[in-house]
């Protein structure tokens, strides 16, 4: 058969295909209308400026966020803009129960704490280990091809911690992937403000959660959608942070994945009004900062940032790479991350 | 201020309109004609209903950086394309959807029109087993009627990448539904 048969074929098939398709023209326009101007909203609160009066006068011209408000405009399944809330657990309340757990785990059990850079997974992982292969004797599988951001460095540390939870019930949050994302936020970043689900997406073997602020109008805005993965197989298996997928801040250099040494550059792009990066360089076996870059300025339309930061103390197999900006209502409103390999 | 614009219609660039509603006219323009591309790569009428939604509501929060706004139908195709890349990259909804028709045929149709169906499903069935690039392509090109310049610009790609896409989809539906023929 010939190209050109082919594609007459081809042309029918897919004229024909297509022409059955009536989507519902006026209800996309109304659609599209009220989510661009929910967005708008969401938009104007957030850049409203910081302070009581400025959240008072946010409060009365700006229409609140509610989620109800969201939901109005929803149609023909869930849209990325839509907002609806789920509180982060609170430090002091941590989940005591999981998947096939019996009820509160033994003392060392505990949600990611904000002011734990490091839960450690029980018991005692090493840290040096590689992620995708498995010492000799270990009696576990799990395989990971990503670099392993938080909270398993590596395959010893998530069979470690798959027998003691399948023991004695120890920190089931790892099932959860929204409970991780949230302690990858406020605890291993310590953006104690990024502290509740805006959204999430939660696959069999990878899940996308948005976590965001709430905003002084009494909204929230998304910060970050972060991309995590199951550790190895199966519904026991943890779920690992592995980066985010960005829009507004985007963090495209140093790669993901690559082999970094410091001074690193780094960059990517932003659109935003009068932004103020921060760029930070960290690893799961350390409470503080590898290296720190503050304060870049940058603004506009997708435009382009650079900044260089320093760091010393890399032992992990895998670093976090961290952009931040803030300062109109919050420390932290935006930020994005990658993974490089030192 | 009345804008004017360029909203090109399944190809065809260069179309001068003047309309004091961009918005709406952009999505008179091409609003189904996107659907219908998100649905021929995608193989699902909701969820490409929900990605030019995504798009349309991306180019409202981004319309004073818009330029020239004659680039809006680019920004479109190409925002669509993205979602439903990151949709089958994410959701699987490939292998879902080859399993089922999302196109309920026509009721009682002679039995000339069915044979017709049934060959438009085969070669939907091929194009929808193609790798998204080429399916991606060959739709911009069959579907929307663009040149290579345009597709390349929809896909993020050179137009020697277009050829390749184009040239290999056709090769693999030639030899899929030659294969069937026999």
């Amino acid at each position: 058969m010939s190209h050109d048969e082919v594609a007459d074929r081809l042309r029918a098939a897919v004229t024909a295909e297509a022409d059955a398709v009536q989507p519902d023209d006026s209800a996309g326009l109304a659609t599209i209308r009220a989510r661009g101007r929910a967005a708008r909203r969401r938009r104007r609160a957030l850049l409203a400026g910081a302070g009581v009066a400025a959240a008072l006068a946010v409060a009365v011209t700006v229409p609140r966020l509610e989620p109800d408000d969201e939901r109005t405009v929803t149609t023909g399944g869930p849209a990325n803009d839509d907002v609806t809330t789920t509180d982060a657990p609170a430090p002091t309340a941590p989940p005591t129960t999981g998947p096939g757990d019996g009820g509160a785990g033994p003392s060392t059990s505990s949600a990611p704490s904000p002011t734990t850079a490091v839960p450690t997974p029980q018991p005692g992982g090493s840290g040096d280990s590689s992620a995708t292969t498995a010492k000799p004797g270990d009696s576990g599988s799990a395989t990971f091809s990503a670099p392993p951001l938080w909270p398993f460095r590596s395959a010893t540390e998530v069979d470690d911690w798959r027998r003691a939870y399948q023991a004695t019930g120890v920190q089931p949050w790892h099932l959860d992937a929204e409970t991780t994302a949230l302690g990858f936020t406020t605890g291993y970043l310590a953006f104690a403000g990024i502290d509740r689900i805006v959204g999430s997406d939660v696959g069999a073997t990878e899940a996308w959660v948005t976590v965001g602020l709430a905003t002084p109008g009494g909204g929230v805005s998304p910060a970050a959608e972060i991309h995590l993965e199951r550790f190895g197989s199966g519904d026991g298996a943890p779920w690992e942070v592995v980066g985010t997928r960005d829009d507004t801040l985007t963090l495209e250099t140093p790669s993901y994945g690559a082999t970094v040494a410091s001074p690193l550059d780094v960059g990517g792009r932003i659109t935003g009004v009068d932004e103020s990066l921060r760029v930070q360089v960290r690893q799961l076996s350390s409470p503080g900062l590898l290296g720190e870059s503050c304060c870049v300025p940058a603004g506009g339309e997708g435009t382009p940032w650079a900044a260089t930061v320093a760091f010393s103390g890399a032992t992990d197999p895998a670093l976090t790479v961290v952009v931040s900006t803030g300062g109109h209502v919050a420390d932290v409103e935006v930020f994005a991350i990658t993974a490089v390999r030192p | 201020m009345m804008v004017a614009m360029s909203v090109p219609l399944r190809g065809d660039e260069g179309t001068e309109r003047a309309d004091g509603d961009p918005l709406a006219a952009l999505h008179r323009e091409h609003y189904r004609s996107l659907v219908r591309l998100a649905t021929l790569v995608l193989g699902d009428v909701g969820l490409a209903e929900q990605i030019v939604q995504d798009a349309f509501v991306k180019l409202q929060l981004r319309w004073g950086g818009l330029r020239r706004l004659d680039r809006a139908s680019a920004y479109l195709r190409s925002a669509v394309l993205n979602g439903a890349r990151s949709q089958l990259r994410h959701h699987k909804v490939r292998d879902r959807n080859l399993a089922r028709r999302t196109v309920a045929p026509a009721m009682g149709t002679p039995e000339s029109t069915l044979l017709d169906h049934d060959a438009h499903d085969r070669v939907i069935a091929a194009l929808r087993a193609l790798p998204v690039r080429q399916r991606e392509a060959l739709a911009l090109r069959y579907y929307l009627d663009l040149s290579e310049a345009q597709i390349a610009a929809a896909m993020g790609v050179t137009p020697g990448s277009v050829k390749v896409h184009v040239h290999r989809g056709l090769e693999a539906l030639a030899r899929t539904l030659g294969e069937e023929d026999r």
